[in-house]
């Protein structure tokens, strides 16, 4: 697994965030027995305009996601915000654990990095 | 710890888009106007499975949960769309498109 790229963009916008992650941590350290940690990074930033309509240096965007902007910036509903920087791209990891009848099982864990946020 | 009442859960709403509103109505023909919903809400940490979390939006739901100033929660988001059927004008020409991702079929917390 190689590193998540650096996102660029304006300060404060969406893109991801560096997150070592241990799994004692979350309390799975009982049952995984390696790696002992990983780094699983996180989405933060805002989605509003002009970043979210995919120009340079902004994150990658739903269409839904731009339309909610537009009409919030033409029209502010309470409780009606921007759209929300989420994983656009995840990538798996190997994890050795303890299966339920002490068996030692290597598995392919889906969807546990961030590589890419996004407006959604 | 108080769970928000089921209500303030992350789930889908109407939205309605106006596209006169945000000054597309020069170029679309129809719809004028259309519900595309959008999804509304908290998320609970843990995140349980009603949420369709990915292994990441769990994982950071727990680190939520045990380590609060570490990670944001994570967000109600679009886990399903539907695309939009459009006409519109482009260069002089009239134009009928689907164009995808209009349409929150599906909310979850990711």
């Amino acid at each position: 697994h190689t590193e998540p790229r650096v996102e660029v963009g304006p300060v404060g916008t969406c893109r991801t965030r560096r997150l070592h992650v241990s799994f004692r941590e979350v309390g799975w350290h009982r049952w995984v027995i390696a790696p002992r940690g990983f780094l699983a990074n996180f989405c933060q930033g805002t989605c509003a305009l002009p970043e979210t309509l995919r120009g340079p240096g902004g994150p990658p965007a739903l269409n839904h996601a731009v339309l909610r902007a537009l009409m919030h910036a033409a029209a502010p509903t309470p409780g009606a915000g921007s759209p929300c920087c989420v994983p656009e791209r995840l990538s798996p990891i190997s994890v050795l654990f303890f299966d339920n009848s002490d068996n030692v099982v290597l598995r392919h864990y889906e969807d546990m990095v961030v590589d890419e946020c996004g407006c959604r | 710890h108080h769970l928000p009442d089921r209500s303030q859960l992350c789930r889908r709403v109407k939205f309605q888009v106006d596209f006169n509103l945000i000054g597309w109505g020069s170029w679309i023909i129809y719809p004028k106007q259309y519900n595309a919903y959008r999804c509304e809400g908290e998320c609970p940490n843990p995140v349980g499975e009603e949420f369709h979390p990915t292994n990441h939006a769990y994982i950071q739901s727990l680190l939520k949960r045990y380590q609060p100033h570490r990670v944001p929660s994570t967000c109600c988001a679009p886990v399903k769309t539907k695309p939009l059927s459009m006409l519109y004008v482009d260069n002089g020409r009239v134009l009928l498109e689907h164009h995808k991702d209009m349409i929150v079929e599906e909310c979850g917390c990711l």
